[in-house]
């Protein structure tokens, strides 16, 4: 099947700074098994996105091994990263998702084309995908002439679209109000449970974490596997 | 390559419509100068060699004399006694008619057959030769008589000549246009007509022949002394060697305008790239491989590639036409007679400014493609830390500026005897300077900084760490400035330099108070040149008389010019380079001794000490070179000798040139007198000492028209880029800048800002181009020029220029600043913060 089994092993992360290598994530270890929706909690600035950047092949670690399907990412070239994001990774990005010169149809339409499906049908397919996040009815509009929530829906489009096997989303719910939100997180719940599809999401929303499998919190450079409370606000 | 990621690019670009305008104009006007400059240099070669293809047509050889003329009965023995039967004689002189000088060409016409074919016939199919044989009538190209409204019958009166009055247009000559073109000035008529017509009875300037080698060697042997044989091939190559350092010289300038233009491609693109950096992460987050990228930046690249070499081509034909014409002047003035239009366009140059114009937009969009394919996917990484990496950068800028500056330096040492590589090292010093400018500026910036701090300039302290903050941008924006500017001081000075030399020359050579120029007419017109200087010494007022000949002298290797002179009474009035000035007289009044001009020196690699070979009517004869002198009056250089050396040498009475010197305060009273004397004789030509240095002058600076030309369009182009780089800026900083206005700072301090920043790279360009073009300058006079044309010079450092010159880099930046910050406050402030 397209789903992935994700591993993070003794994973260290640095930033360089100012004042010298400064560590966001330490020594951390997990492991998703296929087709679960796990969900990350943390304070804001906490290394959300940092550790989903490392789930999805966006960043190495400093230390530490992360491998998916038992393969270490570090031993994948460029070319290899690509050709695996392209097939079987969606991202939905906390900020500045869409590319700005395509329009929302185009956007969604972007990840087929990558992966050589063009033509009537992959529009139809796109299309249709932008109707199922609520903007069928706006497949020519440029990114700058959407809202926020609306660029983020076309985002979680573009994900799906081409129905990958894992699937990073940062925060995205954090821009939509609640029936929105819902619909969008349905969307998604409904690729994980149906085709097993793995789902790593950081969030801040409750209801996210209701429905999740599995709630990971990030604390001090720190994973554990119990939600707080000062998380759920 | 992904067709959505096309269209994506294609939007970007034509979102953005200025900045892709002036790239595509930057490209377009580099391809420009390069064509217009192509097809000048082509068309006056074309030019010239299709006239030297008329005048010397089939011929194998020339047999010419080392006396001015040779006799015409040699040419019926070389007919008879020898049996050569593929022998023409030829005659060639000036003649005045309408206004104008034509080149009248002398010809046998029972002899040109094998020769000049289109001599044959004329326009209407006539046999023209027998019609030229009444006197006073002469044949043209149909062309030619057309562009000036004369047929057949026509009659054009002479200006200063004796026997007939007026020429008569006998017949038309039917020429294809390319050769015809470089007919435009040529009068052809029968021999006898033109022996009368010129004052040469009984004279041949040459023999035209047809041989084999065996022929070659049975005429060799043959000919009587004071003749020699020349292959034509040789002199072909003579001539082309004349032009040659005029046209690397063009070619060198048209690809620093290309150069430049390619910086605005490079500028234009990484600004796209670099703007475009969270896009590039996504897509790359996406899936897409870093190659794909690289691809799509080229594809961008040619998408103002094409438009822009397109257009190019456009404004270089045009640009041809103009050039064309001040190059034919350049060499009219300084090598050799042309009288032609303009040549038509050859489909070479065309196909070699479009492979240019991509080839180079292409290479500029390298390190911006680099840039793109190595986006790291989602990066992470903020305009902060890339402007902190460029920082890192910047030793490493600076090194190898440093390496390139030193490769130049290298290659302007092994290239003593190559224009072209002297060139390459040019270059490579200007790419250098281009190179280091980024450092340089971030230096400047540091210590303008400080010295805010210390004086309390807020503003000033804010607008110069706004250029130290986005080096990337503005790093590229000065650096264009920077190459332009230094160029604008280089040329400048160079030309000062020369233009003040020159002067100098001019005042030391021309001493005399009056000259007569003499042309052929003169002898023509029946007067004794001797007689006329006597005549001359016996006006009351005149102090001193002195004389002069020039004369060209082919040889086996090219034409030398002989320069012979009397000076009167007086010393010599040429400054020594070499060899002692009283040995170097003495052998000159005594014919011992040849004196070289500092050109002439050069060319032939000749030091004082060595001996000349130069044919003469007894044979060759060497004579010992006992002095270089300066010269400039042309490139090809001269060798001296005294008149009466010269005239018992080579039995030339002829003068071209008297010089009168008048007594004390009787200058004024003494013009009238000797003009009454242009009356009296034909082929006077009459000045003061001030005309001709006037006149010299002028002719230097038509000389320039186009290096100037070239130097503008260079800063023109550089001025598009630094436009381009700073709106780029503007763009990229309109989020902030909305910010800043959010926060209450007002328009007026904005602009301020912006301004200050603009004038603050402007300031930092041209002090970065001085020290830079003076290095230039030095380079142009010290080498290029000593290698092109065998001139040395005073350098002069005028102050002028390098004030102008900083002017004009402050200026050229608070224009091209200006925009950008009016629609900096333009922009809704919602709008600005929307911006990505
Ligand atoms: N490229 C970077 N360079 C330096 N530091 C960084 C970089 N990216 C993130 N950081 C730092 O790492 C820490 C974690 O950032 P991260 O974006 O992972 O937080 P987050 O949990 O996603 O926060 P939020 O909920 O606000 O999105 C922050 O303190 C941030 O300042
Ligand atoms: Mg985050």
């Amino acid at each position: 099947m397209n789903d992935i089994h994700i591993r993070l092993e003794s994973v260290t992360k640095e930033y360089p700074g100012p004042a010298g290598a400064r560590a966001v994530l330490q020594d951390v270890s997990a492991d998703i098994p296929r087709g679960q929706f796990a969900v990350l909690v943390g304070r804001s600035g906490s290394g959300k996105s940092t550790l989903l950047n490392l789930v999805g092949c966006l960043d190495h670690p400093t230390r530490g091994r992360v491998l998916l399907d038992g393969q270490d990412v570090a031993g994948l070239s460029e070319t290899e990263l690509a050709l695996l994001r392209r097939h079987r990774i969606g991202f939905v990005f906390q900020f500045f998702n869409l590319i700005p010169t395509l329009t929302a149809l185009e956007n969604v339409l972007l990840p087929l084309e990558l992966t050589d499906q063009s033509g009537s049908r992959a529009r139809r397919q796109a299309a249709d995908w932008l109707r199922r996040v609520g903007l069928g009815d706006r497949p020519e509009a440029f990114p700058e002439e959407l809202s926020g929530g609306e660029q983020q829906r076309v985002a979680v489009a573009r994900a799906l679209v081409h129905q990958p096997g894992l699937l990073v989303a940062d925060e995205p719910t954090g821009n939509l109000d609640l029936d929105t939100a819902q619909s969008v997180l349905d969307l998604m719940d409904d690729l994980c449970r149906r085709e097993g599809a793995t789902l790593v999401m950081a969030t801040h929303s409750p209801e996210v974490v209701g429905i999740a499998d599995r709630v990971f919190s990030i604390r001090d450079g720190h994973l554990t596997d119990e939600p707080l409370p000062a998380a759920s606000g | 390559m992904s067709r959505l990621l096309q269209r994506a690019g294609l939007r970007f670009l034509l979102r953005h419509p200025w900045q892709y305008a002036l790239s595509v104009a930057g490209v377009a006007l580099g391809v420009a100068v390069v064509l217009g400059v192509d097809i000048a240099a082509g068309g006056a070669r074309k030019a010239f060699d299709a006239s030297r293809e008329l005048v010397v047509g089939r011929a194998t050889h020339q047999a010419v004399p080392a006396d001015p003329f040779l006799a015409d009965e040699i040419y019926t023995r070389l007919r008879v006694e020898l049996g050569v039967a593929a022998a023409a004689p030829v005659l060639e002189g000036r003649i005045r008619a309408g206004g104008e000088t034509f080149s009248l060409i002398g010809i046998d016409s029972f002899a040109e057959g094998p020769f000049r074919d289109y001599l044959d016939t004329g326009a209407d199919g006539i046999d023209l030769t027998a019609l030229l044989t009444r006197p006073g009538t002469v044949a043209m190209t149909r062309q030619a008589a057309r562009a000036r409204g004369l047929s057949v019958g026509s009659r054009v009166p002479m200006d200063d000549a004796a026997a007939p009055t007026a020429l008569e247009i006998g017949a038309l000559l039917e020429l294809d246009d390319a050769r015809s073109r470089g007919a435009d000035g040529l009068l052809f008529a029968d021999m006898a007509a033109a022996q009368e017509l010129l004052g040469r009875v009984g004279q041949l300037s040459r023999i035209d022949l047809i041989l084999d080698a065996d022929g070659e060697q049975r005429v060799k042997d043959w000919l009587p002394q004071g003749l020699e044989l020349i292959p034509t091939a040789a002199q072909a190559s003579s001539l082309d060697q004349m032009t040659r350092a005029f046209r690397i010289n063009l070619l060198a300038l048209s690809l620093l305008a290309l150069l430049v233009g390619a910086f605005l491609v490079y500028s234009t693109l990484s600004f796209l790239v670099v703007r475009r950096r969270t896009t590039f992460g996504t897509a790359r987050s996406l899936g897409v491989a870093p190659g794909q990228l690289f691809r799509n930046t080229l594809y961008e690249a040619l998408l103002v590639g094409v438009p822009g070499t397109l257009v190019g081509i456009v404004l270089g034909l045009v640009l041809g036409v103009g050039l064309t014409s001040l190059v034919l002047r350049t060499v009219d003035d300084l090598y050799f007679r042309v009288q032609v239009q303009s040549a038509g366009i050859p489909p070479l140059s065309l196909l070699k400014a479009l492979l240019l114009g991509l080839g180079t937009s292409l290479l500029a969009a390298v390190p911006p493609a680099v840039e793109a394919a190595r986006t790291a996917p989602r990066s992470m990484l903020t305009r902060a830390s890339l402007e902190r990496r460029i920082r890192r950068q910047l030793p490493w800028l600076a090194a190898g500026g440093l390496a390139l500056a030193f490769l130049g330096w290298l290659l302007l040492r092994a290239g003593t005897d190559s224009l072209v590589l002297s060139f390459a090292g040019l270059f490579a010093v200007v790419v250098a300077a281009a190179l280091c400018t980024p450092p340089g500026l971030a230096a400047l910036m540091a210590a303008t900084e400080r010295m805010a701090r210390d004086g309390g300039g807020q503003v000033t302290r804010l607008a110069a760490r706004g250029v130290t903050a986005s080096l990337s941008r503005t790093g590229v924006a000065v650096a264009a400035l920077t190459v332009a500017i230094s160029t604008v001081v280089g040329v400048g000075l160079m030309i000062a330099s020369f233009r003040g030399s020159v002067d100098q020359w001019l005042q030391q050579t021309l001493t005399s108070d009056f000259y007569f120029a003499i042309d052929e007419a003169f002898e023509a017109g029946g007067s004794d040149v001797d007689a006329f200087v006597a005549e001359l010494a016996e006006v009351p007022g005149v102090a001193d008389v002195t004389r002069s000949q020039r004369r060209r002298l082919t040889t086996g290797d090219g034409q030398v010019r002989l320069w012979a002179v009397d000076p009167g009474s007086r010393d010599l009035t040429i400054t020594f380079l070499e060899g002692d000035r009283e040995t170097a007289v003495a052998s000159f009044l005594d014919g011992t001794g040849v004196l070289l001009s500092e050109p002439f020196a050069r060319k032939r690699g000749l030091v004082v000490g060595d001996t000349l070979s130069l044919p003469t009517p007894d044979g060759p004869r060497s004579w010992l070179v006992t002095g270089v002198f300066i010269d400039y009056s042309s490139d090809q250089g001269s060798a001296m000798f005294s008149l009466e050396h010269y005239r018992s040498t080579w039995n030339d009475p002829g003068l071209q040139g008297i010089g009168i010197m008048a007594e004390e305060g009787q200058r004024d009273v003494l013009r009238p007198r000797l003009e009454s004397f242009l009356a009296a004789h034909a082929g006077l030509e009459f000045a003061a000492n001030a005309e001709i240095r006037q006149i010299s002058l002028e002719i230097f600076d038509r000389t320039f028209t186009i290096t100037r030309v070239l130097q503008l369009l260079v800063g023109l182009v550089a001025f598009l880029g630094m436009l381009s780089a700073l709106q780029a800026l503007q763009l990229e900083r309109i989020r902030e800048l909305s910010v800043l206005r959010a926060v209450g700072w007002t328009p007026r301090g904005l602009i301020g800002l912006i301004l200050g920043q603009t004038g603050l790279m402007g300031l930092g360009a041209g002090l970065l181009a001085l020290p830079v073009g003076i290095i230039l300058a030095a380079l142009l006079v010290f080498v290029i020029n000593a290698r092109s044309f065998g001139w040395s010079m005073d350098f002069s450092l005028e102050p002028m220029i390098l004030g102008q010159a900083l002017l004009l880099s402050v200026v050229a930046a608070l224009l091209a600043g200006a925009w950008p910050a009016w629609r900096t406050i333009r922009t809704a402030t919602a709008a600005g913060l929307r911006d990505e």
